[in-house]
């Protein structure tokens, strides 16, 4: 992919994922053809500020959890009035690096 | 530093909350005033007053393992459900990890998979929502 585009999607999307991440992501667009630019607009990234927000307000249901795909832990909160409060506070703490890191790997899974 | 595997990552984290949940119940059961001293610790129901859909989930369990089981169901039914977890999952990981094996691991992703699937997922989300409902009536 040619350098200006993949800066461009970068700057579009740096903040799905973590910084330290980006350097690998633009390694990688660079090795892999235009074909995969549209697929890249397809794997819709999760906002983590906006998942963040859902975890404040509701946390306690797992919604943030399901939201980012990781729903056998949605369901852990769920039936544990969010592990007993104390699994919804620690996860408005743990829910941007790991909405981040859900990012990466749908990245990864479509361009490995 | 050799990085742990994922499934031995996530049987840690999976132990680490069925053991909160034994030590809550056993908490519960030895104190039975703790809840109505400390109050609710559902943050939804502290702050809106309303019970989410596990409220009652405790008092359940309490009466599954007295051995009342109509009271249990009519307490909240997910309560069985957490039992039944709360006993498989840590032994099905005990027996994983004896044999290094990570069975539980595949089988979680299996099941993950399959609950994402919107023929699975709805009627899922209806019966927990029903079960909020009635919990609200019940007034939990």
């Amino acid at each position: 992919m040619e350098s200006q585009r993949v800066d461009m999607y970068l700057m579009t999307n740096s903040k799905f994922y973590e910084p330290y991440q980006l350097d690998g992501i633009r390694n990688r667009l660079l090795e892999v053809d235009d074909s995969k630019m549209l697929s890249l607009q397809a794997i819709n990234p999760k906002d983590p500020t906006l998942i963040l927000i859902v975890s404040i307000l509701a946390g306690t249901l797992g919604i943030d959890r399901f939201l980012i795909g990781d729903t056998g832990l949605g369901i852990g909160k769920l039936l544990t009035c969010g592990g007993l409060g104390i699994w919804a506070i620690v996860d408005w703490f743990l829910i941007m690096p790991a909405t981040k890191q859900k990012n990466l790997e749908n990245l990864q899974r479509l361009l490995y | 530093m050799k990085k742990q595997s994922p499934h031995l990552q996530f049987y840690g984290l999976v132990l680490l909350l069925t053991a909160a949940g034994w030590g809550w119940l056993l908490l519960s059961q030895h104190l039975p005033g703790m809840q109505e001293s400390t109050g609710t610790v559902c943050l939804i129901k502290k702050v809106s007053g309303i019970p989410c859909p596990s409220c009652g989930s405790t008092r359940s369990l309490q009466h599954l393992f007295a051995g009342h089981i109509p009271e249990a169901i009519a307490t909240n039914p997910l309560g069985l459900i957490l039992a039944v977890l709360l006993i498989v999952v840590p032994a099905w990981i005990g027996k994983d990890l004896l044999a290094k094996s990570d069975s539980f691991y595949r089988a979680y992703k299996k099941t993950e998979q399959g609950i994402r699937q919107r023929k699975i997922a709805i009627p899922l989300i209806l019966l927990v929502t029903a079960n909020w409902i009635w919990n609200i009536f019940k007034g939990l």
